[in-house]
C-alpha cells in the first residue's frame, strides 16, 4: 500500500468529502474504488469509490457510519493514510455506449456517478444524486442534488410520478441494496436497460478472498473484481 | 532463510495460507509467487461449492470473521484449470484438500500424486454441511480413518490442519500416530459478532458464526504451536494465525513453527508477504 496525504476535508454532520494527495496518479476511472487503511492498525482496509481524480489527487465522498469512517472523519490536513488500487471494472467498460443514462445514486453511492458525470457528460441524460437531508449540499456546492426532505419524496417515488423520464433511457444505479430493490420493485421492466453498481462487505478488494459475492446468471461473481458494475438483469439481489 | 521440510527445500519460511491467495492465478497480478517459500491452494472439495450468500466478511478489531463457505469449482475443474498453472510455479505448492468423507479425500490425493504439487494439507476443520454442520474433527473415528487411509495413499508429505476446537493434544497425537507427516496450526476458530442495534437478527453472519482470522488469534496460534511442539519436537509445523509483520514470523518460528503461513495479511495487502520476505 502507498502513502496518501490528506489535503482537504469538508465535513458536515455525518458526511464528509476527503481529498488526498498520492505520490503519482492512480489512473482511476469512474466506477472504480480504492482500498484505504490507517497506518496504525492491523484491521482490514475498506473500499471507497473514487468521486474524482485529478493529477495526484483523489477525492472521496464518505458517510460516517462506523468506527472506520469515524476515524477517517477525524483526520486533519497533513495526516497520512494507506491506499491501494484502483480496483473494479470501470462503468464505461460495461455499459452500452450508444445510450444515454439517468444516474441514480443513493447517498455515498452517488460518488462514482458524480465522477462518471464529470468524465462522460455526453452519456448522461439526467442525474439523481439522492440524499435525505439538505445539509449535504454544503460540501457538494457545485452539484445539483436530489434532497428527499426538500422534494418530499424519494427519487424512486419521483420517477414513478414522472415515468416519461425513463423512456428511451438507460439507468445506472449505485447505492444500498434497499435502494436498488425499491427501484426495480417499481420499474421491473427497467432491468433490461439498467446497470447497478453494487456495495458489499469486502475483504481484500482484489478478487482473492471471495468475500464479496453476488449471484449472477453466470454463477457467483465477486463484486470487487467482476463488478462493482453489473447489468441489472444479470444479478440476483435477493440471494440469501 | 532456506528451510528444509521433510526433504523439500523452501526458499524461505513464508508460505501463503489456504484461502486468500485463491489458486495462485489471482495473486500473480500483485506479487511474484516465485519469491515465496510456498503457496497453499484454496481448499478444494470434490464437488463444486458455490459458497455462502453475502455477507461473507465481517470486520472486527484486529481481524475478520469470514463465512466464505469453501467456494470453489470442484476437483475436476481444479485438475483441468489450476494444476497446469500451479505446476509451472517456481515455488512449492501445497494442495489443501477438503473432502466430506474418506473416499473423497483419497480420490483427490491419488489423482494429485502424479502432479508436481509438493505436499497435501488435509482440511478437516471446516463445517461438514452434509452432516448437520459439524466438523469432521469432532468425529475422532472418522478423523482417524481419513488420516490413516490418506497417509497410505499419498506419495507426498501429508499435513493435517488443526485448530483450537477439540482436544488439540489428542488430535495431534491421533494425526501423527496415523501417518500424518506434519501439522498445520491453526485453522480459523469460530467466532460471532453481535450487533446490538439489530434486535431480530443480532448475529451479523447468516449462519451465526464464521472463522476468525487476523492478529486477534495470534496468541491462540502461538499457544497451539507451543503445546504441540512440546509433545512432538520433531514434527514439522506450519504455523499461521494473524501473521502481518516480520516480528510475527520470528515469534512463530521461535514457538516451534517450521514454516509460517500468511492469509489475513494477504487480505490486508497482497504485497505484504513479499515485503516481509525482503525484511527477513
Amino acid at each position: 500500500m502507498e502513502l496518501a496525504k490528506v489535503v482537504e476535508k469538508k465535513i458536515i454532520k455525518d458526511y464528509f468529502v476527503l481529498k488526498v494527495e498520492t505520490k503519482g496518479p492512480f489512473n482511476s476511472q469512474p466506477g472504480q474504488f480504492v482500498m484505504i487503511n490507517f497506518l496504525d492498525t492491523f484491521n482490514l482496509p475498506k473500499p471507497f469509490s473514487v468521486m474524482d481524480e485529478k493529477g495526484n489527487y483523489l477525492t472521496f465522498l464518505i458517510k460516517n457510519v462506523g468506527p472506520f469512517t469515524e476515524k477517517l472523519a477525524t483526520l486533519k490536513y497533513g495526516d497520512f493514510l494507506l491506499i491501494r488500487g484502483p480496483y473494479g471494472i470501470p462503468i464505461r467498460n460495461k455499459i452500452d455506449l450508444t445510450k444515454k443514462y439517468i444516474l441514480l445514486g443513493g447517498g455515498c453511492g452517488s460518488a462514482p456517478l458524480i465522477y462518471f458525470l464529470k468524465e462522460y457528460p455526453l452519456l448522461v441524460k439526467e442525474t439523481f444524486f439522492s440524499f435525505k437531508e439538505s445539509y449535504v449540499q454544503s460540501i457538494l456546492p457545485d452539484l445539483k442534488l436530489f434532497i428527499d426532505d426538500n422534494i418530499g419524496k424519494t427519487p424512486v417515488e419521483f420517477l414513478f410520478q414522472n415515468k416519461e423520464k425513463l423512456e428511451n433511457s438507460g439507468m445506472i444505479l449505485c447505492g444500498s441494496k434497499g435502494l436498488l430493490k425499491s427501484f426495480f420493485d417499481v420499474f421491473p421492466y427497467m432491468k433490461d436497460w439498467s446497470y447497478v453498481s453494487l456495495e458489499e462487505n469486502m475483504g481484500c478488494g482484489t478478487g482473492l478472498c471471495k468475500g464479496c459475492p453476488v449471484q449472477t446468471v453466470e454463477g457467483v461473481k465477486m463484486v470487487c473484481k467482476d463488478g462493482p458494475i453489473f447489468k441489472a438483469n444479470e444479478v440476483n439481489l435477493e440471494w440469501k | 532463510m532456506e528451510v528444509d521440510v521433510l526433504g523439500i527445500k523452501f526458499k524461505n519460511p513464508i508460505i501463503i495460507a489456504s484461502g486468500p491467495g485463491g489458486n495462485g492465478k489471482e495473486l500473480i497480478d500483485y506479487i511474484d509467487l516465485s519469491q515465496l517459500g510456498g503457496f497453499t491452494t484454496k481448499t478444494i472439495t470434490f464437488k463444486p461449492k458455490i459458497g455462502n450468500p453475502p455477507p461473507r466478511i465481517i470486520n472486527i478489531k484486529n481481524g475478520v470473521i469470514n463465512s466464505i463457505g469453501l467456494e470453489n469449482s470442484g476437483f475436476e475443474s481444479f485438475l483441468k484449470d489450476d494444476v497446469p498453472f500451479l505446476e509451472e510455479l517456481d515455488t512449492n505448492v501445497i494442495a489443501s484438500i477438503g473432502g466430506y468423507n474418506t473416499e473423497e479425500f483419497c480420490y483427490m490425493i491419488k489423482s494429485l500424486n502424479h502432479t508436481n504439487i509438493k505436499m497435501f494439507e488435509l482440511n478437516l476443520s471446516c463445517p461438514n454441511v452434509d452432516k448437520g454442520g459439524d466438523t469432521i474433527l469432532n468425529d475422532l473415528r472418522e478423523t482417524k480413518e481419513i488420516i490413516r487411509r490418506a497417509s497410505k495413499i499419498t506419495q507426498k508429505p501429508l499435513f493435517v490442519k488443526l485448530g483450537i476446537e477439540g482436544n488439540l493434544e489428542q488430535l495431534a497425537k491421533l494425526a501423527i500416530e496415523n501417518g500424518a507427516d506434519g501439522l498445520v496450526l491453526i485453522n480459523a476458530p469460530k467466532g460471532t459478532k453481535i450487533n446490538l442495534k439489530n434486535e431480530s437478527n443480532p448475529e451479523e453472519l447468516l449462519r451465526g458464526y464464521g472463522g476468525v482470522s487476523g492478529p486477534i488469534i495470534k496468541p491462540l496460534a502461538l499457544g497451539c504451536i507451543y503445546r504441540v511442539k512440546n509433545i512432538f519436537p520433531n514434527v514439522p509445523i506450519i504455523g499461521m494465525g494473524g501473521v502481518v509483520c516480520k516480528a510475527d514470523v520470528l515469534e512463530f518460528l521461535k514457538a516451534g513453527a517450521t514454516l509460517v503461513g500468511i492469509g489475513y495479511g494477504v487480505m490486508m495487502d497482497p504485497e505484504l508477504p513479499i515485503n516481509i520476505i525482503r525484511e527477513l
